[in-house]
């Protein structure tokens, strides 16, 4: 578990933060995603790379959150305005800025665009890991890359022409 | 099916602002604050599992615990199949949604960090822990010490997170303390799990000590020590 913890432990923080999980949970979702990993570890038969095994645990503990959320009326996603605040107060190196806008553009998907973005853009998988970790069809993936990219470009231009993107 | 170039690859054609951002958004992980806090939550997870100890059994006790796998899975079997209960088919590598844990604060684990508030927004240490500590800070109590020198602060059945959790929440306020509560760390619990968030809470509070030869040094050894450590990258930008 320590070693998982290492080598993955970041990475599953970021895919929450980029998934527009509220900063104030996200590490609490991350002990949910290790406690489900120590529980199961022992029936993973590594018919898929441990890697897209834990991406696939960090998806279904934010889609559970979600619902969570939703059943007690309180917000599932944060806003890029919390992310400006939560990098100001938490990480002073981080900046700010720049993660409001890019969580700005992401927030402009919709949840399953927003997966196959995060997870290949941001994450790195490749698109066979990332079909594999979300459970649907290569060319699905394929699918929903492609109109999410479209997206961001088009929210990226929005945004020039309101003036709110330097 | 070719996969395109990503938005944050330096030679992609996406437009210099959108990669800016994705490259930002790659680099954007978690603080070492933030992953010892994890950490620190997870301590009985790190654990190995009980399984894997050598278990004697007398024959009596061989007796008993076969009878116990016998009743246990009696009742399993009822439970699972009996007239209100339909076991879910077992699908170790799809978990999903219904398996999800019960909120942290639930389980068997250390609490979220009740000191946070004192490591966060600077409140002193005011908790039981927080009778003043020899001058010597860095210097290892003996092994009884650990357990009895600082009286209230070293609660019998304090577990290496408990402990490792008081030296985090002070490092806002007292880092001396925090200090020395990673060193009493180091004399209880010499084979601990928590080595590493060990390490990182006492590199950070001689950073804020002013001792800073000493924290790079220490840091230079964590990098030795634990070189696929999570908290590696962070470490090594050393801030001042």
């Amino acid at each position: 578990m320590r070693e998982i913890f290492d080598e993955h432990a970041s990475y599953i923080w970021r895919t929450f933060r980029h998934l527009g999980m509220p900063e104030a949970d996200v590490e609490d979702l991350c002990q949910e995603v290790f406690v489900v990993v120590h529980r199961k570890l022992a029936e993973f038969e590594g018919r898929s790379s441990l890697k897209t095994w834990l991406y696939g645990i960090c998806l279904r503990v934010a889609a559970d959150h979600r619902r969570r959320a939703h059943v007690r009326n309180e917000r599932a996603q944060a806003d890029p305005a919390e992310h400006l605040a939560a990098a100001g107060e938490l990480q002073p190196d981080v900046r700010a800025e720049t993660r409001a806008q890019l969580q700005a553009l992401l927030a402009t998907l919709d949840e399953d665009k927003r997966t196959v973005l995060v997870l290949y853009e941001l994450e790195g998988l490749t698109m066979k890991e990332v079909a594999e970790a979300i459970g649907c069809p290569l060319q699905t993936a394929y699918s929903r890359l492609h109109a999410a990219r479209e997206r961001v470009l088009a929210a990226l231009s929005a945004a020039r022409e309101r003036g709110s993107m330097p | 099916m070719n996969e395109p170039k990503r938005f944050s690859d330096a030679t992609s054609d996406a437009p210099d602002e959108l990669r800016r951002l994705f490259q930002a958004g790659v680099e954007d992980l978690p603080g070492e604050a933030e992953l010892a806090s994890l950490a620190l939550r997870l301590g009985p997870v790190f654990e190995p599992p009980p399984s894997s100890r050598p278990i004697k059994l007398s024959t009596a006790g061989k007796v008993a615990a076969v009878s116990a796998v016998v009743v246990g899975s009696a009742v399993l079997f009822a439970l699972n199949f009996g007239p209100h209960g339909q076991r879910p088919p077992d699908a170790p590598e799809r978990w999903t949604p219904s398996e999800t844990p019960p909120p942290p604060s639930a389980q068997a684990l250390p609490p979220a960090a009740s000191g946070d508030t004192a490591g966060k927004s600077g409140t002193p240490d005011t908790g039981a822990g927080a009778a003043p500590e020899p001058s010597g800070a860095a210097s290892s109590p003996s092994p009884s010490a650990g357990a009895h020198a600082s009286g209230a602060a070293a609660r019998p059945a304090e577990s290496e997170a408990e402990l490792l959790e008081r030296a985090r929440a002070a490092l806002a306020s007292n880092p001396a303390r925090a200090l020395a509560l990673t060193e009493q760390d180091r004399t209880r619990f010499p084979a601990g799990v928590l080595a590493q968030e060990r390490e990182v809470i006492a590199i950070e509070a001689l950073k804020r000590l002013g001792r800073s030869d000493e924290a790079a040094r220490r840091a230079a050894d964590f990098a030795r020590r634990y070189p696929g450590s999570a908290y590696r990258k962070k470490l090594d930008t050393g801030r001042p």
